[in-house]
């Protein structure tokens, strides 16, 4: 990796519970490149979003970042005034969410969301043709008639694009988009992601994209992360990973899949359950649904090299695809 | 054929301003449903995919009879259940069942999984109390819950769990034909995975026929023997499953495969991505739903509804002008 874009080493994100304290992000370590797609890939509950969350700067009291340095275009976020992060989020790295009509202000129009965003950052641009740019960009129709529109009056997926117009607006380095296309239907998720990546292509966009879907990822993402019970678990080239995964997580995740061209493949589901979390010992936290697991295994294992830019949290990484 | 239903269509009437009321207006019409042939056959598995809005929930509650028909005839196991009264359809309910997308908005929160289970073996079949305990055990291990679980509530179960106990609730009274209406959608990939093999299992084990509704491709691909597609209430393409996922038919089909993505290459060239959005279904366009979004549109598809037409001789039929004599 040439020069990242942002760099997270050692985030530790942690929330305190009456079940004692919760690291909701352990030890996360990635880049993200400029103009690179990295596809972050997890179950519900397993550190994605708290890992952006906390790159935001959004984890809220009493949640915490505890350790770690989120270092953005050179510059540890950690570091900064509440006043400054406030100014670069919007500005700089923007938030796509899944729900977008809670993301929306219902009681503001779609024009005059847009047209706040630009101001609140300052953008010197004419903010209503900004928005109709914007809006069209995005593939609305006729957007200088929907700009006095409310969000209700838009369909579910004219909403989820004009939040991503909305991210977009003050033509942000990162976007993190959790979910952005989940509620949506494949025909129009298939436009949105399209809408993303020309906008990687054309303005050096990096995105950040939070999935339960393996395929949006093969198709979209160069470069995917797995997390399990709030670890990074394997990272790597995307086509590389799921042609000879190297954690057995991620094996099972394959292997769970239906898949369209082998429809009468046998799923072979991941037995067990995810450990519970509040009593998480230093050991890898699949063990208990692994069958490769050894005594060792018990023992703290860092994200090691497993390959080719790649990486691996298992002691028999190796042994993992045949 | 256990379920067979011909012209089936159900209309809402949307609720008119005081003005239409006033102005006597005729009201909207929500056309949710609108004129679909269904047929399956027993022990089969027809899987139903569309868009959200497309109407495939509302087929599925057509079907069992939950919803009254507007129109068209419903035959369950050659009876005609689309305009019978609730009483004499009331012994029948037992051999029709759901399975619901959200186990937990369809579980009641204040009862426990025996109560659960224990209330369709009282209300269709009488059993009760001491003689009703070896089937509920039965089916709760046929799901893979503990017996300890028996007494908890739904809310102290993971999502995985409380579909078990959707099912486990579906099945107890050995019904003929379960609905299954996205009953993976809300979970995650290994649950998702654990609770696809349980019902593959067990619909082998019961012969069960089902109807499988969901907007996931490969789901539905996994399950189901034929695979219909619907497109703004109607049925626009029915075939065996390998036929619907190699030779597609319909333009919408098509574009959905195209759309889907996947785990290995994307399908290389061909038309990636289909332009708007699904139409309203108050106000559909003229002639084929789907001429607006179709890259293969005539001026026929503008004044005249498809009728479904066989594509070949192996029951792959599709609503589209361009198997009938083409679009000009």
């Amino acid at each position: 990796m040439s020069t990242a874009l942002l760099r997270v080493r050692g985030l530790r994100t942690v929330f305190p519970t009456r079940r004692g304290l919760l690291a909701a992000a352990d030890g996360v370590d990635f880049d993200i490149a400029e103009g690179e797609a990295l596809g972050v890939v997890g179950e519900s509950g397993s550190g994605k979003s708290v890992t952006f969350l906390s790159v935001l700067g959004l984890v809220r009291p009493p949640g915490r970042i505890e350790a770690g340095s989120i270092v953005f275009q050179g510059r540890n976020l950690g570091d900064l005034p509440a006043q400054e992060m406030r100014a670069l989020r919007g500005r700089m790295l923007a938030l796509a969410m899944q729900d977008a009509l809670s993301a929306l202000n219902p009681a503001l129009t779609i024009g005059t969301q847009i047209a706040e965003t630009l101001r609140a950052h300052a953008i010197p641009v004419d903010p209503s043709a900004e928005a109709v740019r914007l809006l069209a960009r995005v593939g609305i129709p006729d957007a200088a008639r929907r700009l006095g529109d409310y969000p209700h009056q838009f369909s579910g997926g004219m909403r989820q694009r004009a939040m991503i117009a909305i991210a977009l607006a003050a033509r942000p380095k990162l976007l993190v988009a959790d979910e952005p296309t989940t509620a949506l239907d494949v025909t129009i998720r298939a436009q949105v992601l399209d809408l993303l990546d020309e906008m990687r292509a054309e303005q050096g966009l990096a995105v950040a994209m939070i999935t339960h879907d393996l395929a949006v990822v093969a198709e979209r993402c160069p470069r995917v992360m797995v997390m399990y019970a709030w670890q990074v678990v394997e990272c790597g080239p995307t086509a590389a990973v799921i042609a000879g995964p190297r954690h057995p997580y991620t094996r099972g995740l394959l292997d769970s899949l239906p898949r369209l061209d082998d429809p009468d493949r046998r799923l072979h589901p991941i037995p067990g359950q995810v450990p519970d979390l509040a009593r998480l010992d230093a050991g890898c936290r699949f063990r208990n649904r692994c069958d490769l697991a050894i005594a060792a295994c018990a023992e703290p294992i860092a994200l090691a090299p497993a390959g080719e830019a790649r990486r691996s949290r298992c002691l028999r990484a190796a042994e993992v695809s045949p | 054929m256990l379920v067979q239903a011909r012209g089936l269509a159900r209309h809402y009437a949307l609720p008119r301003g005081l003005l239409g009321v006033l102005s006597r207006q005729p009201p909207l019409l929500l056309r949710a449903v609108d004129g679909v042939d269904v047929t399956i056959a027993r022990g089969t598995t027809l899987g139903l995919i569309g868009e959200s809005g497309c109407g495939k929930s509302t087929l599925g509650r057509l079907l069992l009879r939950l919803q009254v028909p507007s129109a068209g005839i419903i035959h369950f196991d050659g009876m005609d259940i689309g305009a019978m009264p609730e009483a004499v359809l009331r012994p029948l309910r037992r051999r029709m069942q759901i399975i619901f997308q959200d186990p937990y908005a369809s579980l009641n929160p204040r009862r426990t999984v025996r109560e659960i289970l224990a209330l369709p073996l009282a209300l269709h079949e009488g059993v009760r109390h001491a003689a009703a305990a070896p089937r509920i055990a039965a089916m709760l291990d046929r799901v893979g819950l503990a017996r300890a679980h028996l007494e908890r509530y739904p809310h102290q179960f993971s999502g995985g769990q409380r579909q078990r106990i959707g099912i486990a609730r579906a099945l107890i009274l050995r019904p003929d034909f379960v609905v299954c209406d996205e009953p993976v959608s809300a979970l995650d990939v290994s649950v998702q995975a654990q609770v696809l093999a349980l019902l593959r299992e067990l619909r082998d084990e019961m012969g069960l026929t089902l109807l499988f509704i969901s907007h996931d491709l490969a789901v539905v691909a996994h399950l189901a023997h034929r695979i219909a597609v619907m497109y703004l209430g109607r049925i626009v393409e029915e075939a065996p499953r390998d036929a619907i996922l190699r030779r597609p038919a319909h333009p919408y089909t098509q574009a959905l495969l195209a759309a889907v993505p996947r785990l290995g290459a994307p399908p290389a060239g061909g038309v990636r991505n289909l332009a708007g959005e699904l139409p309203s279904a108050i106000a559909p366009p003229p002639g084929c739903p789907f001429h607006p979004r179709c890259p293969r549109a005539g001026p026929r598809c503008r004044r005249e509804v498809p009728k479904r037409v066989a594509v070949d001789a192996a029951g792959h039929d599709a609503a589209c002008h361009l198997h009938d004599g083409g679009v000009e």
